[in-house]
C-alpha cells in the first residue's frame, strides 16, 4: 500500500464543486536512469488514477514520467449531496493505492 | 559532408547543422499530430498557468483551466499535457465526464530543458483547443541520456 496523502475542500453551496487534492509518495522511475551499477532502473510510474464519487467514476488521469516524483494533483468533483469520494490508482510494479474520504456537505 | 558543412565545420558552426546531438524541440504540428489527427486546434478557453522560469526542471508546479459550461452538451472531454522536448511528449492526460463542474488541474511536472508547454483540451463538440506557454529551465530534469 502506498502512502498518500488525501485533502479535501468540500463545496460550499450554491456550488457543487469539491476540491481534491492529492500527494503519492512514489518515485515515477522514467526508466531513463541507471543506479550506481550502470544498470538500468526499469520505468515504474503511476499510470491510471481514477476517481469515483458514490461509485460512479467521476475523474481519470493518465501519468506518465513526465509527471514529478511524489506526484501531486488536484482537481474538481461535482458533489451535489453528502457522498464517499474513492480515489485508486496503480503504478507499473503492478502495486495499487487507494484513498477514501467521505464528503459531507452543510445543508 | 558536403561543401557547405565542412566549411561551417572549419566556422565553428558545424554543431548548427548536427541534427539529434541534443534533444531537439519537436515542431508544434508534429508534436500535436498523434493527439489531434487531422483536426484543426484553436487557441483559446484553455489557460495554462505555468512560471516563466523554472528553477527545477524535476519539479515545475502547473495549473491548467478551461472554460466550458459543463453541461451535458457542451463540456470538455479530455484534457492533454504536451512538452515539446521530454523523450516522452505525454505527461499527462485527464478525462472528465459531464458531471465534473469545472475543469482545474494543478499538478507538478519535469520539464527536460527549456522549452513550450501545451495544454490540449478536447471538447464534446470534437474540437480541440490549447494553450502554450513558454519555460525557462535552470537545471533541466534530464530524463535521457543527452
Amino acid at each position: 500500500m502506498m502512502h498518500s496523502r488525501l485533502q479535501i475542500i468540500p463545496a460550499k453551496p450554491p456550488s457543487q464543486m469539491t476540491t481534491v487534492r492529492l500527494l503519492i509518495r512514489h518515485p515515477m522511475e522514467t526508466g531513463f536512469r541507471f543506479d550506481v551499477n550502470g544498470s538500468a532502473v526499469p520505468k515504474n510510474v503511476i499510470h491510471t488514477l481514477s476517481a469515483y464519487f458514490e461509485g460512479k467514476q467521476v475523474f481519470k488521469a493518465t501519468l506518465g514520467s513526465g509527471i514529478s516524483a511524489d506526484p501531486f494533483l488536484e482537481f474538481q468533483v461535482r458533489t451535489p449531496q453528502s457522498g464517499e469520494l474513492v480515489l485508486q490508482w496503480q503504478d507499473d510494479a503492478g502495486e495499487t493505492g487507494e484513498a477514501k474520504a467521505r464528503i459531507s456537505l452543510p445543508n | 559532408m558536403n561543401l557547405r558543412r565542412r566549411l561551417l565545420w572549419a566556422l565553428g558552426l558545424g554543431w548548427s547543422t548536427t541534427p539529434a546531438l541534443f534533444a531537439q524541440h519537436v515542431p508544434q504540428e508534429e508534436l500535436l499530430q498523434p493527439f489531434v489527427g487531422g483536426n484543426a486546434v484553436q487557441k483559446g478557453r484553455v489557460t495554462l498557468d505555468i512560471a516563466r522560469l523554472a528553477d527545477n526542471g524535476f519539479n515545475v508546479p502547473l495549473k491548467v483551466s478551461v472554460a466550458s459550461p459543463m453541461t451535458a452538451q457542451d463540456h470538455v472531454q479530455r484534457l492533454l499535457l504536451l512538452s515539446n522536448r521530454n523523450p516522452r511528449p505525454l505527461m499527462a492526460a485527464f478525462e472528465f465526464g459531464p458531471s465534473s463542474d469545472q475543469v482545474l488541474i494543478s499538478t507538478r511536472v519535469r520539464l527536460g530543458g527549456s522549452q513550450t508547454v501545451y495544454a490540449l483540451a478536447q471538447t464534446s463538440d470534437g474540437r480541440w483547443w490549447l494553450d502554450t506557454a513558454e519555460v525557462e529551465v535552470t537545471e533541466s530534469a534530464c530524463l535521457d541520456q543527452t
